[in-house]
């Protein structure tokens, strides 16, 4: 073997080394890619600024007295009444998401309830109401698409709620959290 | 031939003579009654004086005026009797001024009339005045023709032209107005002229809300009258010295009547009205006061009256009756007060809206029968009926107001019955059966909202008329207190509230604190004692035990569509003895018409009218809306005695998992109940089981064979969609109130220009760059733990979004139980006690030359506390 083989064959292993590395690091920028969008669907949490969203279609008017009325407010300003349960359960195999939700009639917005679990600073929407009107409760919800997957057992989770305008259908200056436990049935 | 054609042109021409004649007699004598004869003085003939009545017998020369009176003669069968005359003669000034007339009579009688003064010698008559002279023939019957002449002779007479000095007074408040005299010279107000006449026009302010009432002349003698009455223009014939003002009213304000004096606003009613009299709204309109005055006191022995027709009928604790008439379409509104928000009426007196009512022996009685008062009370006003007073509504009150019947008070309310059998199928149902004589009755002549609180009274008063019995006066006590009625209440601070949706005709009454239902005696055609029967509880009525333990000492039948609602916390008892049947609706609605147990083979029977109903006599309550009965049991049911669902099961449930059902004793596994089919004279046997409770799938826990002392609790950690279970975890239950405040900017530029948020999305408009700051940057939201979830308080975290451009840091100031936590955000707060307010203040300054934005998101967190 001459000095000329000898450096294309040299060449040709370099050449073989560095393809393999390229696509080594292919692999591991499109598996890095494919992470990154899948957990970038898990750890932001949708809060639209206008509720188009249609009214929820669990929902079921609560039984209250019929003199309970939404004070008056002025343009801008709102008031809510919340009652609710903070145990939540989920059930994977159906899908089903219950938990006890009220927004009475003395209540001045819509609400859009969202279940959400929390593993550190990330959030994971598991559940999202529709339109809540006054005078309206829900004790189930559905799972959205691409609930993160869960086994049975108790998650840390909260229940946020976003309150929507009557009329314009503009979300609130207000909003609350409330941190709830939500246990993963089999 | 032509001789006799003549002869017939002859007669002819006669007989059109004779009736042109007889026309001009006429004419001449239709003149001459009217007109008499003219007054002449001096050769003169007086215009100005208007002078009627009996012309016969009058001649007129210069200052002589002749009048004679004479006797008028009859013949019958050949005797002739003569009749006593007397004649009448008025005369009337027409001159816009004063006349003085000079004279002397003889034979006559002269007498004065409006703005006339007489002497011996001087006949003084002002503008308008007038006076009379009479000739009379001797009063004895006279035997034969007898005349009496009167000569009146005025031989002067003196005009003066009215020019009185009238001074014009500013109103006292809601407006002036403008003067101008006879020459169409402005005079100024307050101000002073003298003309013969004025032409006044009003100025209200605003223009949009006042009106006017009327003008006032106050004469300088103190005497007052009223001209002009709701004018807005008017012209004033001045007559005397003396004051002229306008008084204003607000526009659409009721009309009243104390005295057949009219008011325009009831402080002023009320004030006429003393002590002891009634005051008649005459006018619809709203309640409003003088000097814009919105609290209200009707003393006690006064009563306002709403009334439904022009005699102003009152009715106190029997409505009106029409006999015995079947019910008709012919329901109005006579009359409509309208009671404002931010009004409050304190009624020491009586508050009355009469009507009558119409009897049958069958179906509809004790309805509403024609014309009717209605009072509205809108959303914020108020009416507290104070101890001692009494509230007649046989009428209507409607609307979003409130009516707060304190201790001492009675209200009363028509006792509607929509299925009566008559008085003699009434009789004959009372046996073992249990079925109640009829079981659809409404007692809702009041909409609005009615407190009735621990110490007031309310009675349901029904006419009947039966063909046994001819007539029977029902007084139902419907609610009273501690016994005797068919809701009592038992304790210091309880309430009962009834209110009444014209919407979805549904009734509804909240009970809060301790109360029972007990058993009712009444006279219908029959005597009935309730505790006979099983109650009827309306398909439109929804129970609310909103606190408190009810005692149901009475047996209940829930019709389908009757809802029974416990809350968190109170409780529902039912007695040992006594039982309530929970209907399904499969059986109690019948397809078979004569297999039905409403009297005229129908299911129900809707509420024959409404006021607030936009089809007055069409019932928006369908056969449909007879559902399932629901009893929503957030708090506990007490069994003592029995608990039934009909067959099918009904819908005992709980809507915020909360609810316990206990059983004091075992329970009875199964009973039959009854309805009465009136076609088929027969009773139906429904047959019913110890209850079975509802779960959130569909399916039912039964408590048949269930022992002693077993509680059932709504449990959803058990299943999600919540099964009754005898095992349970108990979860807790928060409800919280967060308001906040309008997001109303004012951002002031530093040249001083003002720029205001528009109310449209939320752009706070700088407009330029210019530099400056805003103002109001400082907002409170509330947030009110009311949970009820027992000891358990919960933390608050505020977190703000601060996508402001702020030129600081943003912080936020609270209060709690009265001490001020200033904190940069986030900051939690706990609330210590059950219902604290805690108040949070935001505060900073935006940058300069921030040109759109929000104030950021703010986010409050609940979170239970541990361990409480």
């Amino acid at each position: 073997m001459d000095k000329n083989n000898k450096a294309v064959l040299t060449y040709l292993r370099l050449r073989r080394g560095l393809e393999a590395l390229l696509a080594v690091l292919v692999v591991v920028i499109i598996l890095l890619l494919l992470r990154s969008c899948g957990g970038a669907n898990r750890a932001v949490v949708l809060e639209p600024d206008y509720a188009l969203i249609e009214v929820d279609e669990n929902a079921v008017p609560m039984a209250e007295p019929e003199q309970e009325e939404a004070p008056l407010v002025k343009q801008g300003g709102g008031s809510v009444t919340i009652s609710f349960q903070d145990d939540i359960a989920y059930s994977p195999s159906t899908g089903q998401v219950s938990l006890f939700y009220q927004n009475p009639r003395a209540s001045t917005h819509n609400v859009v309830a969202q279940v959400i679990l929390v593993r550190g600073q990330n959030e994971y929407l598991l559940a999202q109401s529709g339109i809540l009107e006054p005078g309206y409760q829900v004790t189930a919800l559905r799972a959205v698409d691409g609930a993160p997957t869960v086994s049975a057992g108790g998650y840390n989770g909260k229940l946020r709620l976003l309150f929507y305008d009557t009329q314009s259908g503009e979300r609130a200056m207000v909003d609350t959290d409330i941190p709830c436990t939500v246990t993963v049935i089999p | 031939m032509k001789r006799q054609k003549r002869q017939s042109n002859h007669r002819s021409y006669l007989a059109l003579a004779c009736l042109l004649w007889t026309a001009l007699l006429l004419t001449v004598y239709a003149l001459a009654a009217t007109q008499c004869t003219s007054l002449i003085v001096n050769g003169k003939t007086i215009d100005d004086i208007a002078i009627t009545g009996d012309n016969d017998g009058i001649t007129s020369s210069s200052n002589s005026y002749k009048i004679t009176a004479r006797t008028k003669s009859s013949s019958n069968c050949g005797s002739t009797s003569y009749e006593q005359q007397k004649r009448t003669i008025t005369f009337r000034n027409d001159y816009n001024g004063w006349i003085k007339i000079t004279y002397t009579i003889t034979g006559g009688t002269l007498s004065a009339g409006t703005y006339c003064t007489i002497s011996d010698s001087e006949i003084t008559l002002l503008k308008g005045g007038n006076f009379k002279i009479e000739v009379e023939t001797p009063t004895q019957q006279p035997s034969g023709e007898e005349t009496q002449t009167c000569e009146f002779k005025p031989s002067a007479i003196e005009f003066e032209k009215l020019t009185p000095l009238i001074n014009f007074a500013a109103p006292d408040e809601h407006g002036t107005f403008t003067v101008k005299d006879a020459t169409e010279t402005s005079v100024s107000v307050p101000g002073s002229a003298e003309s013969s006449s004025y032409t006044l026009t009003a100025v209200p302010t605003p223009n949009n809300q006042y009106t006017v009432f009327r003008w006032k002349f106050t004469s300088n003698s103190g005497t007052v009258s009223y001209f002009g009455i709701q004018e807005n223009t008017t012209t004033y014939n001045a007559q005397e010295e003396g004051t002229i003002t306008c008084e204003f009213m607000r526009k659409g304000s009721a009309m009243y009547s104390v005295d057949s004096v009219t008011y325009p606003y009831l402080d002023q009613a009320i004030t006429a009205a003393g002590s002891n009299k009634k005051i008649i709204v005459i006018a619809d309109g709203t309640v409003y006061g003088s000097s814009e005055r919105t609290a209200f006191t009707i003393p006690s022995g006064v009563t306002l009256v709403v009334p439904y027709n022009a005699a102003f009928t009152d009715y106190t604790t029997l409505p009106g009756s029409t006999g015995r008439v079947a019910a008709a379409q012919n329901q109005s509104v006579y009359r409509k007060l309208t009671v404002p928000s931010g009004t409050t009426i304190d009624v020491k007196g009586a508050v009355s809206l009469p009507a009558q009512v119409s009897s049958n022996n069958s179906a509809y009685t004790g309805v509403l029968s024609g014309p009717h008062g209605q009072l509205i009370m809108e959303s914020g006003s108020e009416m507290n009926l104070q101890n001692g007073a009494k509230l007649y509504c046989w009428g209507y009150i409607t609307g979003k107001g409130i009516i707060n019947a304190l201790n001492g008070a009675t209200v009363y309310e028509a006792f509607q019955i929509s299925d009566y059998r008559g008085g003699s199928a009434t009789s004959s149902l009372a046996d073992a059966k249990k079925t109640f004589p009829f079981s659809q009755y409404y007692i809702q002549n009041i909409e609005t909202t009615l407190v009735l609180n621990y110490g007031a009274v309310e009675n349901a008063v029904c006419r009947l008329y039966s063909t046994s019995y001819t007539s029977a006066n029902v007084t139902l006590p419907f609610v009273g207190k501690d016994s005797k009625a068919m809701f009592n209440l038992t304790e210091t601070g309880s309430s009962f509230t009834k209110s009444y949706d014209p919407t979805n005709e549904r009734a509804t009454y909240v009970v809060s604190g301790n109360a029972t239902l007990s058993s009712i005696t009444i006279n219908a055609g029959a005597e009935v004692n309730s505790a006979d029967f099983n109650l009827p509880i309306m398909e439109n009525a929804t129970i609310h035990i909103a606190s408190g333990t009810t005692t149901v000492n009475q047996s209940l039948c829930m019709i389908p569509g009757s809802e029974l609602i416990v809350d968190n916390g109170a409780e529902i008892a039912i007695s040992s003895g006594k039982s309530v049947f929970v209907y399904d609706r499969d059986e109690w609605v019948q397809s078979t018409a004569a297999n039905r147990y409403i009297y005229s083979q129908v299911n129900f029977r809707p509420a024959y009218y409404s006021p607030s109903r936009s089809a007055k006599w069409t019932s928006a309550f369908k056969e449909a809306n007879l559902v399932d009965v629901k009893v929503d049991v957030n708090g506990t049911i007490n069994v003592s005695g029995d608990l039934y669902t009909t067959t099918s099961g009904a819908n005992i449930t709980s809507s915020k998992a909360t609810g316990k059902v206990k059983l004091v004793a075992a329970p009875t596994a199964s009973t039959t109940t009854y309805q009465y089919q009136q076609q088929n004279r027969a009773y139906a046997n429904i047959s019913a089981t110890a209850a079975q409770l509802h779960n959130g799938d569909g399916s039912y826990t039964a408590t048949a064979g269930a022992s002693a002392n077993t509680t059932y609790y709504y449990c959803t950690a058990c299943k999600s969609s919540g099964v009754w279970e005898t095992e349970h975890v108990e979860q807790k239950l928060y409800n919280v109130t967060i308001s906040w405040p309008e997001l109303a900017f004012t951002y002031t530029r530093s040249t001083s220009t003002t720029y205001t948020w528009d109310g449209e999305g939320k752009k706070y408009e700088s407009g330029t760059s210019d530099s400056g700051s805003w103002t109001d940057n400082s907002k409170n939201i509330k947030v009110l733990n009311t949970s009820s979830a027992g000891d358990v308080n919960a933390q608050f975290n505020f977190t703000a979004q601060t996508d402001l451009h702020w030129t600081e840091a943003p912080s936020m100031a609270f209060t709690c139980g009265g001490a001020t936590v200033t904190a940069p955000i986030p900051v939690p707060v706990t609330t210590d006690d059950e219902g604290t307010t805690v108040t949070a203040t935001l505060s900073g300054t935006p940058a300069a030359g921030f040109t759109e934005g929000q104030i950021g998101t703010i986010t409050v967190t609940i979170t239970a506390a541990q361990g409480g």
